[in-house]
C-alpha cells in the first residue's frame, strides 16, 4: 500500500475503533499502521463520537438507580480518604499475609500523594512496551518487583514496575500459559497497605496471547494505589471477578 | 467527586446502559468509570472539550472495552490487554468541539449515512441490529458509519471554528 492508501485505511480503522466495530485482524492492522506511520489515531474521532452520544443521552435521560447513587457516594468518600487497616497474621488468607503495617502519618502522606498526582499524572499515549520504558526513565519513585510462579505455574516469571506519583505500572511476563479468554482470564491484584487487606485492588484483566516471548501488560488499577506491597496474578472466569477466591494463584511479586 | 457524580451520574449511566444490558454489570462499570474520571482529572483540558464530553468519552471507551473483554460484540473477538491501544489523551485533536458545528455537520451528511448515525448514536442500536433493521450488509453499515465520522472530522477541520468555546 502506498502512503496515501495507508493514510485512508488508518483513518478508517481509527474511526472503526471509536465506533467499537474493529475485528481482531483489523486491530492488528491498525497497530501496524500506527507503528509504520509513527503517529497515534486522531483523537478527534473519539471526541466527535462522545459529543454526539452525550447529546443523544442528554435528550433522553435515564434516571440513575438510587442504590447506585448510594454506592457512588461511598466511592467518592473512599477515593477522597484512603483508610488504613489493621494487619495480618500468619493464619489468615494470602492477601492479609502480604500486607504490612499501615504507614505512619498515612493521612498526610495520602493527601500529598493525591494532590501531586492530580497535578502531574499523564496517561501513556504509546504501546505498552514503549510506555514502560518511558516510565522507567521518568519516574523518580519507581518500585520494581520480580514475579515468582506458584505451584503448577512455577515457570511463570517476570517483573512489575509501579510509580505512585504517575499512578502507572507495567508487568513484563514470561512463562504464563496462553489462555483462552472464552474460558478463563488472568487478573492482577494489588495489595495496598493503606486499603482493606481483605480486598486487594483489582489491577485489571488480561490475556496471554502467545507462548514464549515476554508480554508487557499495563496495570489498570481500579483505585488509586499507595506504595503497593504485593502484586498477585490469579486465573479467573472470563471478564474477571470483583473479589478473588484465590483458587488459582499464578504468580506473586512482593518486596 | 460528589458534585461530579451528582452532575454526571445520569449521563454515565445512560451511556453505559446503551452498551451493557445486564444491570449489575452496568452498575459495576459505572463505578469503574467514576474511579477513572477521578484518576484522570488532571488530563482534562477545558480548552479541548466540555466536561460532559470528556466524561462521555471515558464512559464510551470503557463500555466498548467492556464489551470486547466479554466478547459480546457479535463477530468481534475480545481485545487482549497486550493489544489494547492506549488512546492519545495528551494529543491535541484536529478539530474544535463546538456542539452547534457538530450538529450542523451531522445534518449535512448524506441521508443514508445520517439515518445510520441516528440508529447508532440516538437509538443505541448495535451494528448487527442496524444491519437487520436496514437490510444492509454488516460490512456496509460499518463502512458507512466509519466514513461518516471521517467526513464529519474533515468538515469540522476545514471549518476551523477558531473562535468557538467548549460546550457547558
Amino acid at each position: 500500500m502506498n502512503s496515501s492508501a495507508d493514510r485512508i485505511r488508518f483513518d478508517e480503522l481509527s474511526a472503526g475503533r471509536v465506533l467499537g466495530d474493529l475485528a481482531h485482524d483489523e486491530l492488528r492492522e491498525l497497530d501496524k499502521l500506527i507503528a509504520e506511520l509513527g503517529e497515534n489515531p486522531d483523537p478527534s474521532f473519539e471526541l466527535l463520537a462522545a459529543m454526539i452520544e452525550v447529546d443523544a443521552v442528554t435528550e433522553s435521560p435515564e434516571e440513575i438507580p438510587s442504590h447506585l447513587m448510594t454506592r457512588l457516594d461511598r466511592l467518592a468518600t473512599d477515593l477522597a480518604t484512603p483508610v488504613s487497616r489493621q494487619i495480618i497474621h500468619a493464619h489468615v488468607p494470602a492477601w492479609k499475609r502480604l500486607a504490612v503495617h499501615p504507614l505512619t502519618g498515612w493521612a498526610a502522606a495520602a493527601a500529598i500523594l493525591i494532590s501531586s498526582f492530580v497535578l502531574t499524572r499523564k496517561e501513556p499515549s504509546t504501546a505498552p512496551a514503549v510506555a514502560q520504558l518511558q516510565l522507567r526513565k521518568q519516574a523518580a519513585d519507581l518500585l520494581e518487583r520480580n514475579f515468582q510462579g506458584i505451584g503448577e505455574f512455577e515457570k511463570a516469571g517476570g517483573t512489575v514496575i509501579w510509580s505512585d506519583q504517575a499512578q502507572q505500572g507495567y508487568m513484563t511476563l514470561t512463562g504464563l500459559p496462553v489462555n483462552d479468554p472464552r474460558k478463563a482470564q488472568y487478573q492482577l491484584w494489588v495489595v495496598d497497605p493503606t486499603r482493606d487487606a481483605d480486598a486487594p485492588v483489582d489491577g485489571g484483566v488480561f490475556d496471554i496471547p502467545t507462548d514464549g516471548s515476554p508480554v508487557v501488560i499495563p496495570i489498570a488499577a481500579k483505585l488509586a494505589l499507595t506504595k503497593p506491597q504485593a502484586f498477585v496474578i490469579t486465573l479467573e472466569q472470563p471478564g474477571g471477578v470483583v473479589k478473588s477466591k484465590q483458587e488459582k494463584v499464578v504468580a506473586l511479586a512482593k518486596g | 467527586m460528589n458534585l461530579c457524580i451528582q452532575q454526571y451520574g445520569s449521563l454515565v449511566w445512560g451511556i453505559v446502559r446503551r452498551y451493557v444490558k445486564d444491570v449489575v454489570e452496568a452498575e459495576d462499570l459505572v463505578q469503574e468509570i467514576f474511579t477513572e474520571v477521578w484518576k484522570k482529572a488532571a488530563a482534562y483540558d477545558p480548552k479541548i472539550a466540555a466536561e460532559s464530553t470528556y466524561i462521555g468519552l471515558i464512559s464510551r471507551r470503557r463500555s466498548i472495552d467492556f464489551l470486547r473483554r466479554q466478547g459480546r460484540q457479535p463477530g468481534f473477538e475480545p481485545l487482549t490487554a497486550a493489544e489494547s491501544i492506549p488512546l492519545p489523551d495528551a494529543s491535541i485533536p484536529s478539530i474544535t468541539c463546538d456542539p452547534e458545528a457538530v450538529k450542523s455537520s451531522v445534518a449535512g451528511l448524506p441521508a443514508d449515512t445520517r439515518e445510520l448515525f441516528h440508529l447508532f448514536f440516538d437509538s443505541g442500536f448495535t451494528h448487527p441490529e442496524i444491519a437487520e433493521k436496514t437490510g444492509l450488509p454488516l460490512g456496509t453499515v460499518k463502512t458507512r458509519l466509519r466514513r461518516g465520522l471521517i467526513t464529519l472530522r474533515d468538515q469540522l477541520r476545514r471549518a476551523g471554528n477558531p473562535n468557538t468555546q467548549a460546550a457547558s
